[in-house]
This record gives structure tokens, sequence and C-alpha cells, in this order.
């Protein structure tokens, strides 16, 4: 009995957790189960991290966004990409983009939609995963039945000066042929801009959000690799304004009808405000609501790209989300 | 403890007289060293202010700061605001009747003719900041021969749609419904009781209007003491009809002027402060995505090269405004001052 549950859901790692595997096209990805308590509520819930992250987003020591839907009744996957946490190491040519949506997200989803009752799933994605998620929602047959995204940007664009400099100066550090990227160790480097003395990691995750001790370094530790070309296509992203190979993120926007629950961060420095509200014109036909994460709305600060972890998120965030998608099924 | 200094003697006091009989006060500083081939540039003020925001004192004024770069630097205030023409407590030809489009139709194009006059130039540069901005929008898009004499413009914190974060919206809406039942908005008399509060609990209410990072103690209250004005009724119903419909329309709902907006070929630079609540970053860049013509884009953000994150009156009145935002402005008129 106990070995089919391994076989069917994957290694029991506790409080109702499983690792998963997936083959991704290239990539063995790990795929998180959070089995839901009780009687479980409406579909599946996959929770796609920011690029280069891994489940610590969502569950830190027990506590974040995935465990709150845990309690909600949720059953809750969520994805690590190649080259994070106990997926297959980043592989130079095989870690683009491309491959990354294609591969990682296809084969998360796939796991999350076996779980669903009728094939239905809702998305949660964080920056770049967000946009994963929007072009998972668009696809023919997808049967997402709500998205929600967090400092996603519908556009991306070079204003972002700092964003590119980095990236650009992380891609240019990758010297050995084969050498993937080691964001953690890159992640140590002073920033190039700001006052005081900030380092990258803080400068573009950390920047204006209240973490509890150690949850900053927690998310740091948890940083992975990067194949050189990841980054590559980050940066032409920025300079093209969309993704640049395969579909684009203004056409799945366009045609996108799951309700969309749109959370903007003013002081995300990696997705501006203005890149992730671009999606109110881009996507017409999906019903969307929106959380801006400032004071005057209501919130403890004007948060940056790490609010889902921040310390008030448990109270005045990760609530919100979980009432959101119960709304939505 | 509320005051701000007096104006210096540099400045040289304008009046123009508006097609409709109103008298526009001008503030005008002659450039240090004038720059041949320069245009002059004429500074627009936002809503409920005056050109003291553009010209409070001698460390935070765009207007003077120009001026010693040689530029020949004037600011309005328009009809209603600070020494310009304003309607009586009773009585009197002069009403508070006007709406936002008065200013685009009457005020800014009598003053840019007045300052084509004054100086012999063909076109005039302007920097517009918030309400400002939407001036110098409406402008290029009513066209004619207002458009037509506008050099390279700037905006700050100018948004085109009105919906920012869902509760702010709701306030902004619920206060518009309230103010379009006045015959005017008494901001200034509620400002000035509201000094003390401002001043000594700047936390409560300063993410409305700036980055508390960026603005000295006690310059809030100096502003807020010269630098604010009361406005009609009228135009706050126009305000709330561009809430209701986040459509940036003429009062009489005929004109599109964010769709007219395709039609420039001024060139301009579009400048938001990263934490802007009343230039809410994602409604600012309305603007620029609808502008045609040469445009740029420039987020006033630490990650950008700022000293911190900008608001809305930092912009202007931000103790590094010169290094943060002065310069890049400054910058984009001079690189577009050749152009025909």
């Amino acid at each position: 009995m106990l070995l089919a549950l391994l076989l069917s859901v994957g290694e029991l790692v506790g409080g109702q957790v499983y690792l998963a595997r997936a083959n991704a096209g290239g990539a063995e990805v790990a795929v998180w189960r959070y089995v839901a308590a009780g009687a479980r509520k409406g579909p599946p819930v996959l929770l796609l991290p920011e690029l280069g992250m891994g489940r610590q987003l969502f569950d830190h020591n027990g506590a974040g966004l995935a465990r709150t839907l845990q309690a909600a009744g949720r059953e809750v996957f969520v994805l690590e990409w190649r080259g994070t946490g106990r997926s297959s190491p980043s592989v130079r040519g095989l870690g683009g983009l491309d491959s990354l949506f294609d591969g990682d997200a296809h084969a998360a989803l796939r796991l999350a939609r076996e779980a669903s009752s009728d094939g239905r799933v809702q998305l949660v994605g964080v920056g770049l995963g967000g946009a994963a998620a929007y072009l998972l929602a668009a696809e023919p047959g997808a049967r997402v039945a709500a998205v929600v995204a967090f400092s996603v940007p519908a556009v991306y664009e070079v204003p972002n000066e700092a964003v590119r400099g980095v990236l650009a100066a992380a891609r240019a550090s990758g010297k050995e042929p084969s050498a993937a990227i080691d964001l953690r160790a890159y992640s140590h480097l002073p920033a190039p801009v700001g006052k005081g003395e900030r380092d990258l990691f803080q400068l573009l995750f950390e920047y204006g959000d209240k973490l509890p001790g150690g949850r900053a370094e927690s998310l740091r530790a948890a940083l992975g690799t990067a194949a050189p070309e990841l980054l590559d296509d980050v940066v032409r992203w920025m300079e093209q304004g969309d993704l640049p190979r395969g579909p684009r993120i203004r056409d799945a926007l366009a045609i996108l009808t799951a309700p969309l629950l749109v959370i903007a961060a003013p002081r995300d420095n990696l997705v501006h405000l203005e890149h992730a509200l671009a999606v109110r014109k881009l996507a017409p036909r999906a019903a969307q609501e929106e959380i801006v994460l400032s004071r005057i709305e209501g919130f403890p600060e004007d948060a940056g790209h790490l609010a889902l972890a921040a310390e008030w998120a448990a109270k005045d965030l990760h609530p919100r989300i979980a009432a959101w998608l119960a709304a939505h099924y | 403890m509320f005051g701000a200094e007096r104006l210096p003697i540099a400045a040289e006091r304008h009046t123009v007289r508006t097609a409709d009989g109103w008298d526009l006060a001008l503030t005008h500083y002659q450039p240090a060293k004038p720059i041949a081939g320069r245009r002059p540039v004429l500074l627009l003020h936002g809503i409920v202010t005056n050109s003291r925001n553009l010209d409070l004192d001698q460390k935070h004024s765009l207007l003077r700061w120009l001026a010693a770069r040689g530029v020949d630097a004037w600011a309005l205030s328009v009809r209603g605001k600070g020494d310009s023409a304003r309607p009586a407590f009773l009585g009197g030809d002069k009403h508070w009747d006007w709406t936002f489009d008065t200013y685009a139709e009457i005020d800014v194009p009598a003053a840019l003719a007045y300052v084509r006059g004054k100086t012999g130039a063909a076109r005039v540069d302007c920097v517009g900041h918030s309400l400002g901005g939407l001036m110098l929008y409406a402008v290029l898009a009513r066209g004619g021969e207002s458009a037509a004499s506008l050099g390279a413009l700037v905006t700050l914190g100018s948004p085109v749609g009105f919906r920012s974060g869902p509760r702010f919206t709701a306030w902004s809406a619920r206060a518009a419904a309230i103010g379009k039942h006045l015959p005017y908005v008494p901001i200034n008399t509620g400002t000035l009781a509201l000094l003390p509060l401002m001043d000594w609990y700047p936390e409560l209410l300063a993410p409305i209007f700036y980055n508390p990072a960026n603005v000295s103690g006690g310059l809030w209250s100096s502003f807020l003491a010269v630098g604010v004005d009361d406005e009609p009724g009228t135009l706050i119903a126009q305000a709330e009809r561009w809430i209701d419909s986040d459509r940036f329309t003429s009062a009489d709902g005929k004109l599109d002027y964010e769709a007219l907006l395709s039609t420039s070929r001024a060139p301009t630079l579009v400048i938001a402060g990263k934490v802007d609540q009343l230039g809410f970053p994602p409604l600012v860049r309305r603007g620029y995505d609808a502008l045609g013509g040469k445009k740029k884009w420039w987020l006033v953000a630490e990650e950008n090269g700022a000293s911190a994150d900008y608001g809305h009156m930092d912009l202007l009145l931000g103790e590094h405004a010169p290094e943060d935002v002065f310069l890049h402005l400054e910058r984009w008129l001079r690189e577009n001052a050749t152009l025909p």
C-alpha cells in the first residue's frame, strides 16, 4: 500500500508533502506536492516560482502560500525549475526560456492535471514564472481555471537599466564553455547602483520587503544555477519587449480568458509596476482584479519582489490569494 | 514656522490677458548666460497648485535651475492660481465655472503666445508636472497653432488614466463625487488647517504626495503655505468622469485626448516617479504609449541611478531632484533644441 502510494505521488517528505520528479525533455524536474488538508476543495493549484528560485518562496519552514493553500483544502504543486532545488542541474544548450517554459512548466502542469478530477488547474506564478503561467493558460485546451500573476512582466523592456546590466554581466561571468552560472555566488556581488552597501540580491529581490530573520538568506541560499542562454534570453526579452523565441506573451494575453488576479509591488526592482500592470490593456478578454502592495492600499509597506515571503504576507496577502482562488474554481 | 521665501528680485512678473478676459501671472527668469539657439521653456504646474510648485525657493526651483543653465525660463499660474486672477468671494464677473479644457484651450495657448511674442521664438519648449503635463497632452491633441508652437516637451508624473490601486481609486472617486457638488473645492483653506498635522505626522499622509526620504523637514509646510490653491467643482466633475470611464477626454466627451496623442510629433520625455501614487507609473506610462513621434520613458528609481525612489511632489521639490530629475529633463531639451 505504502509502496503504491510512493510510486504514484513520489517521495514522502513530511507534513503531507511529497516530492515527485517529472521528465521535462532534457531535464528531470522536481515537483513538490502538498496534499490537501481534509476534504479537497477545487482543482489543484500549481505554483511557479521566479526563475532561479526554489520552493522556499512558497514554503519556508512550514509557512508560506503553499501551506496556506494546503490548509484551505487545496491540492498544491510547486515546480522547481531545472537548475534549482531538487531538479537536475542546468545544462548549456538546454536551459533557455523555451526549455523551461515548454519543458519544465508543462511537465509540472501534467502532474497537477493528473490530480484533478476534471482536468482543470489553477496557476500562481511569480515574476518570470508568472510569464510561463500566462503562456500555459492561453494554450488551446489548457483548462486553466484562474491565474494569479505576482509581479509578472506583461511587457519587459530596457529602461530598467540596472536589471539588464546585472543580467548581462552575469551572462559574461559564465566563462567556461560548459559552465552554468551560479546565481547564488553571483548574488553576493555589490549592486552597481543605489545607496549604501547593497549586493545584487538585495537590489533585485529583497528591496523594500520586510523579511523575517533568516528568510532572505534562506531564499538566497536556494538560488540555483542558470544556463548562459537563459540570461541571454531575458536580456533579449527586455530589448525586444517580448520573448525572443516561441510563443509571445502579448499573443497569449490577447486570447487569454481565464480570470486573472494581478498583484504588483511598487518597489519591485526586477519587474516594474508599469510592466506588471500592462496586462490591463493586453488581456482584454480576461476578467481582472488587482492588488497593489503599497501602504496606500493598506499594506504595511511599499513592497518589492519577495513580498510573498514578507513577514506580513501570511496575514495580509496569502489569505487573500487563497480566497480569490476559492472564488474562481 | 509655515511660510516660504519671497521670490527674489530677479523674478520678473508678467501678466497675460486671455481671450476671455482673465489676467494670468507668469514668472520669468532671464538666463544667466543665454545659449544661442535654445528655445525658451514654459513650465506648467499641477492640479490645486500654482507656479510656486516650480519655484519655491533658491534650492527648490526648477525654474531658477534652468535659468542658471542658460535657459530663458517661464512659469505660468493658470486661472484661479497663484497671482493669476481668481473669482471674487462674492459677486464679480468671474466665477468658478471652468474645466480642465479651459487650461488647455485658453490659458496655456495664451501663455505660449505671450512667451513667443516676448522672446521672438517660433516654438517654446514646455515642462508640465502632473496636471500640467496633461495640459500639454491636451494642447497636442487639440492641434492647431498652439500645438504647432510646442518645441520639445517633458511631462513629470502625468497620468493618462485614472485607476491606480483599487483602494486609492475608490478614495479618489469618492472625493471627486463630493467635490463636484461644491462651487469650488477649498483646498487652500483645508490645507492650511492641516499644516501642523502634515508636519507632525508625515508618515500618515506623505506617501500620497511624496517619498519622505526625498523631502527635507519643513519643506513640505513651506510649500503648502504658498503653493496650494483651489479648483472649481466643474473641473472636479470632469475628473470624476475621467475616473469613472478611465478615459482622458474633453469635458463634453467628444475629444479623446489619449487617442489623439498619436498625432503628436513633438519630441517628448515622459518621466514617472517609481512610488508616485498620484502619477501612478502604469498610468503615466499610458501617456508615453499613446504618444506619436520621438519619445523617451524615464522612471526615477534607485535602480535606475537615482538617489532614491521618487513620489509625486518630490519630482520637483526633492532634495536631490536637480541631479535625479532636472539633469535628465534639461538634457532632453538640449538634445532636441535643434529640431525644426
